[in-house]
């Protein structure tokens, strides 16, 4: 495949919406449990002409699997109350490569897939509000440090890292399946 | 966690993966299509696709390509195969003969050139444009070796050489023909189109040709060619009656002319016919040439001349040797003659040879001549040699009797054996006739006359066949004697100019006799004349007289004539002749030397 052929950025692994879905238990002052996180964000080269069309995707997907311990500061002011959460764990890339060509009549696709493994650790601060007995409304902040994370394609390493670092601003509900009846 | 927990978890996993990222944006960038054609050039050398390139020894190949786009590349294919590769506008190359099979290969230059626009398609080689032009080229490692020469007769009759080069006549300068052998100078052609030499000079025989051919840039090389055609090497003859004979000769090869001649004397000259027509002439038999010679004179050279030549004889040879001699026995019907040292009897009716015996002499026998006699009663033959006379009974040529110191050679005036046994001898400058016993060899008589004859032919001095009367002529007279046993009586004498005298065969009383102007002849014992034809025109010089047929052979002029001795004035066959001394036996005409020429005029007479 051509190397340059005038292709330009026209999508540059912007900041895209973070997934998570936490699974915990909630207690009194703390909430601690595993939780899965689906990272995305993407690029593309493109050049078009009269001739035809030349598009590089870069798609990178990461899922984080890890677990999470959250603190609980109660405030005065029930039922609202902040919280210092730590989370760790593994993060898994995959960078879908995705080239195509098509000239005339001719076309011509490309696919390449890149993955690697590596761990993270997000401390993160937040508030939690009590919107009923059973569902929660959460809003924090942290940063997401990623650490190892290099990408092999067909098993061979490559110079390819992973880098999801950054900060992460989180907005969630927080659903309570009671384990137990609960007497008020 | 029961069961619905776990699915509302799990398909909200699946909703979060299902909203991966999702690249947008185009980077479509305005150019302008590129036109449909653009002109190209490519060149090879000036030469036209159309025309062949020929390569016979190491050629530049300059291929130059130009066009308003940039070249993208070239390929240079022979035979469809990779060549060489262009990757800039030009390229130069040397074509060896060897490197490539000699015929005629296809050099195609394939270029392509980037349409410049700048797109995709331009910058991944996907668009563009593609000239290809191709040329002939006829690889010949060795023109020489296609040089062909070959020779022909043209419609005109001429010796026409031709060839053929597959060089195109573009690149000759000229040929040069070199003909050593029927050219004074070498030719140049300096037409390339004339591949052809007409040589006027050649008419058959070996001949060698080199043809070069000079091209243009310098190089030459030469063809060469010799053939040996057959020239005529001998002269045929046909016989188209007793008075023309037809001489002809095969044609040579190409056009010539032709000189004849006979004998030394020239018979045609410059002719350009192979056969002529000319008189006949009985005797001895004569050599004809012809010689061969280019059409045009002013091509003679010394190699262009060929002779061709042969005898011709009208009648047929005996193969005898010169100076034979004959004598005819009616009775046996045997013509005797001689040949070198041996006396030979021959059949009179197929001249093949019966019998034959060696007279060795000493020295001379029948080398040197002789003479001959046969009897007109029996059997009997005399041979008179250059020593002694040799008496056979017949032609078993047994038990001979010899008379000694009788010799006999041309100029013995007579020799003669005669019914009474008899033999009658009268030699060279002698007035005397000396008579033998033919049974012994025993002498009889002598006969003293007056006139001696000065010559051995004709006969001047001549006995009848009976033996009873004998003549002697001359220029100054005749005396006739009576013979009667060993005494001989005058019978009548004269004073007339005699140019010769014979008895006649089974007339014993009669005597022919070539007398002034006139043949005579007279009846004895009165020499009474009974038959005269005046000869003062044309003259006549007698021969003899065939016993076998009782013509009269005899010479006029030019020519050899026979007639009846009973009607001397007709004359019943003519033939012509140059020959004074013939004898004729059986209706057969026989040369006296000259090889023993026959002509048989049986086949004339009563036409």
């Amino acid at each position: 495949m051509p190397t340059n052929y005038g292709l330009k950025e026209t999508d540059f692994f912007p900041d895209y919406i973070t997934h998570t879905v936490s699974l915990g238990y909630v207690t009194k002052h703390s909430y601690l449990g595993s939780q899965f996180t689906y990272l995305t964000t993407g690029g593309r080269l493109s050049r078009a002409d009269y001739s035809g069309s030349y598009t590089v995707d870069m798609i990178m997907n990461g899922y984080r699997v890890g677990a999470f311990y959250r603190q609980y500061i109660h405030t005065k002011v029930t039922p609202l109350n902040f919280y210092l959460q730590l989370g760790s764990g593994a993060l898994i890339s995959n960078l879908k490569m995705k080239e195509q060509v098509v000239v005339y009549s001719e076309s011509v696709q490309d696919n390449n897939s890149l993955n690697g493994i590596g761990m993270y650790v997000e401390p993160s601060v937040g508030a939690s509000y009590r919107l009923s007995r059973y569902l929660h409304l959460s809003l924090g902040a942290g940063y997401e440090a990623d650490f190892f994370g290099k990408l092999k394609y067909s098993g061979q390493e490559t110079q390819v890292v992973a880098n999801w670092s950054g900060f992460r601003l989180y907005g969630g509900l927080i659903i309570i399946l009671p384990t137990k009846k609960i007497t008020q | 966690m029961n069961k619905l927990n776990f699915i509302v978890l799990l398909a909200a996993f699946f909703l979060l993966v299902s909203c991966e990222f999702d690249p947008t944006g185009k980077n479509f960038v305005e150019i302008a299509p590129p036109e449909s054609n653009i002109p190209v050039e490519i060149t090879l050398n000036d030469v036209k696709p159309t025309d062949t390139i020929y390569v016979y020894q190491n050629t530049t190949f300059r291929i130059n390509i130009k066009s308003s786009k940039s070249l993208h590349k070239a390929d240079v294919l022979m035979d469809g195969q990779f060549y060489r590769t262009m990757s800039n506008n030009t390229l130069s190359f040397i074509v060896i003969p060897g490197q490539l099979s000699d015929g005629v290969h296809k050099l195609k230059v394939s270029a392509t050139f980037a349409s410049g626009t700048g797109s995709l398609a331009d910058m991944m080689g996907m668009e563009g444009y593609t000239g290809e032009l191709a040329w002939n080229i006829r690889v010949i490692t060795k023109p020489e070796n296609y040089f062909t020469l070959e020779s022909r007769i043209n419609p005109d009759g001429f010796m026409e050489l031709f060839w053929n080069t597959p060089l195109p006549e573009s690149i000759i300068e000229r040929y040069m023909v070199h003909s050593g052998l029927t050219q004074k100078t070498d030719t140049t052609i300096v037409d390339p189109k004339q591949k052809y030499f007409v040589d006027y000079g050649y008419v058959c025989g070996y001949v060698y040709y080199g043809v070069t051919i000079y091209l243009k840039n310098g190089y030459s090389f030469t063809k060469q060619l010799s053939f040996d055609k057959p020239a005529p090497t001998s002269v045929y003859f046909e016989s188209l009656g007793l008075d023309n004979v037809r001489v002809y000769w095969n044609k040579p090869v190409a056009n010539g002319r032709f000189n004849l001649t006979c004998d030394d004397k020239i018979i045609a000259s410059g002719i350009t016919d192979t056969t002529i027509t000319i008189p006949q002439l009985f005797g001895g038999s004569r050599q004809f040439s012809v010689e061969i010679r280019p059409q045009n004179p002013s091509y003679d050279n010394m190699y262009n001349k060929y002779t061709a030549w042969n005898w011709y004889s009208q009648g047929i040879s005996l193969g005898l040797p010169n100076w034979e001699l004959y004598a005819y026995n009616k009775r046996d019907n045997i013509i005797y003659t001689t040949k070198y040292s041996s006396l030979v009897a021959l059949d009179a009716n197929t001249l093949q040879t019966i019998n034959t015996v060696a007279i060795n002499g000493n020295p001379w026998g029948l080398a040197y001549g002789g003479k001959l006699a046969t009897a007109p009663h029996n059997s009997t033959v005399v041979a008179m040699t250059g020593e002694e006379s040799w008496i056979f009974s017949d032609n078993r040529f047994i038990n001979p009797i010899k008379i000694p110191s009788l010799p006999g050679d041309d100029n013995t005036r007579l020799c003669a054996l005669t019914s009474n046994d008899r033999f009658f001898v009268v030699q060279q400058n002698s007035n005397v006739c000396k008579i033998f016993n033919s049974l012994t060899g025993e002498k009889i008589t002598e006969i003293p006359f007056t006139y001696k004859a000065a010559y051995a032919f004709p006969d001047f001095d001549t006995v009848s066949e009976d033996g009873q009367y004998f003549c002697a002529s001359s220029a100054n007279g005749i005396e006739v004697f009576k013979i009667n046993g060993t005494t001989a009586n005058l019978l009548y004498t004269d004073t007339r100019q005699y140019k010769g005298a014979m008895f006649i065969p089974s007339q014993p009383d009669k005597i022919l006799l070539r007398v002034g102007s006139s043949l005579e002849i007279r009846q004895m014992p009165g020499f009474n004349q009974i038959q005269t034809v005046d000869v003062s025109a044309k003259g006549a010089l007698l021969c003899n007289i065939d016993p076998a047929s009782m013509n009269l052979l005899y010479c006029q002029k030019d020519s050899l004539k026979v007639c009846k001795i009973s009607n001397l004035e007709k004359t019943i066959f003519k033939i012509r002749s140059d020959e004074t001394t013939c004898k004729m036996y059986n209706n057969k005409i026989l040369t006296y030397g000259l090889g023993g020429t026959c002509f048989d005029i049986n086949p004339y007479l009563g036409h």
